[in-house]
């Protein structure tokens, strides 16, 4: 099955509809709100992230098998953390940050599964209105491109990782030759890539002043951002 | 008339290698020319200087009679050109998305968009997949799409790198059939390929490089013995009429 963890997945969800400029600062609240201390918090927010990746209809199997990527990096977080805590019992705080940044890893991702990049460039525009038109295009862009170059730079990733164990070498056996022989090959095609891509954009006449896309926010986005203000204030009142 | 000349167009890359010298080379508002040659001998280089993406070494280009280096970006948009490997040329995550990218760089009022946008996706036959991510498309739908991104901008002279290489038959017959159709709409196409078997029999122009050169240039029936030697594969006993993938 296709991959699906930090791609756009088009839908016509409520959730994929929200206006991004309220879509934006409300993934930031949740985040925030998110880091809060005690499993209850936790429990709140990832209940909350469930609920909306149900909304926006996210193939949660998919998601799941995806986000086993990041297992590692929970791990070592996880482990950094009981190795570190002083307070009472390691176990739990160390499961507690690693619950809190794999839920700021989807909240992350459902904000790029369900917001078209042209989208979140026009509400980074929007936000930047009080810069000169050109910077704020430019920064609108960048952000945007940031955005969508990160499926690109797994998609290299896992292409030059299958060469490499064709050639029959294994994170598992040599890790550290695995990795150099990884990084130098997956930089040089990323570099490409992102070489080839402004020349298309570059081709297709880019400018840093664009016409943006329309946005309009209804009652049913500030509804949303209600909603997440309520949210981050009744966790931070516990 | 005369929409793209270059005069004495020369192209040197920083380490010294000389990729163009002195092209001199006009294209004709609805010609249907094919660019060929072997790899290196500066095809593609050409087809960016052709869009103003690369700065002359020597000589200069010629769109409409005025010089590309004098014409603003925004303004660059009688030549449309799509890229070899079409993934890259991707910027939108919908191909409807994708298709909005050129006419938005023009800063074109949202009717206008919407305009060419359906105007695009109807030419290629992509409406039924506007909303599609363009990485899951076949490879014949990707060139197409690539295609689709150009005409969004309008172009009158549609410049295509290689838009035969890696599709299998179907998909070659699909990119074909599509540029035809454009060519029939009035576009002037200029296609650069070393598969010239699957397309000549279409072209009224073969032009060939070698070294950064304009070595032959005349109707492809004029040519047919001569282009081997440049390292372009004809058919033994092939006549021109069979050169096409299209029966």
């Amino acid at each position: 099955m296709d991959r699906v963890i930090f791609r756009y997945f088009p839908g016509d969800s409520l959730i994929h509809r929200f206006d991004p400029r309220i879509k934006l600062p409300g993934c930031a609240l949740f985040c925030y709100a998110a880091l809060q201390p005690g499993p209850r918090n936790l429990a709140i927010t990832a209940g909350a992230l469930l609920a909306a990746f149900l909304f926006a209809r996210i193939p949660l199997k998919t998601l799941l098998i995806d986000f086993l990527r990041f297992v590692p990096l929970l791990t070592a977080l996880f482990l950094a953390v009981f190795f570190s805590s002083d307070d009472g019992g390691p176990l739990v705080p160390a499961a507690l940050a690693a619950g809190r940044f794999a839920l700021l890893i989807l909240a992350g991702n459902l904000l790029i599964q369900t917001t078209a990049l042209s989208r979140i460039s026009a509400a980074v525009r929007w936000f930047l209105t009080p810069l000169p038109r050109r910077l704020a295009g430019r920064l609108g862009t960048m952000i945007g491109l940031s955005v969508g170059l990160i499926p690109l730079f797994f998609q290299e990733l896992e292409e030059s990782r299958d060469a490499l164990k064709a050639r029959g070498l294994r994170a598992r056996k040599q890790p550290l030759r695995w990795a150099v022989k990884l990084l130098t090959p997956l930089l040089a095609r990323v570099f490409l890539r992102t070489e080839e891509m402004a020349e298309a954009m570059e081709g297709r006449c880019y400018s840093d002043e664009r016409s943006s896309l329309p946005l309009k926010a209804q009652g049913i986005d500030w509804l949303f951002g209600l909603a997440v203000i309520l949210l981050v204030l009744a966790i931070c009142q516990t | 008339m005369k929409i793209i000349e270059t005069q004495g167009l020369g192209h040197r890359f920083p380490d010294g290698t000389l990729a163009l010298n002195g092209v001199n080379l006009v294209v004709e508002k609805g010609e249907f020319t094919i660019l060929a040659g072997r790899n290196g001998s500066g095809k593609t280089v050409l087809m960016k200087h052709l869009k103003g993406l690369l700065t002359p070494s020597s000589g200069r280009v010629l769109i409409h009679g005025a010089d590309l280096r004098h014409l603003p970006p925004e303004y660059r948009t009688t030549v449309g050109l799509v890229f070899q490997n079409p993934d890259s040329q991707f910027v939108g995550q919908t191909v409807m998305e994708d298709l909005r990218f050129g006419p938005e760089n023009l800063r074109l009022p949202e009717e206008e968009i919407q305009r060419r946008v359906q105007r695009a996706l109807d030419i290629t036959s992509l409406r039924d997949k506007a909303d599609r991510r363009p990485h899951t498309l076949s490879g014949g739908e990707k060139r197409r799409l690539a295609v689709a991104g150009v005409l969004a901008l309008d172009p009158e002279v549609l410049v295509l790198d290689e838009p035969f290489s890696g599709l299998d038959l179907e998909g070659t017959k699909d990119v074909l059939r599509g540029i035809l159709a454009l060519h029939d709409l009035g576009h002037t196409i200029l296609l650069i390929t070393h598969e010239v078997e699957k397309v000549l029999a279409h072209a009224g122009r073969l032009v060939i490089m070698e070294h950064g050169r304009v070595v032959a240039d005349d109707h492809p029936s004029a040519l047919l013995q001569t282009a081997p030697r440049f390292g372009i594969h004809i058919p033994k006993k092939a006549d021109l009429s069979d050169m096409t993938w299209i029966e």
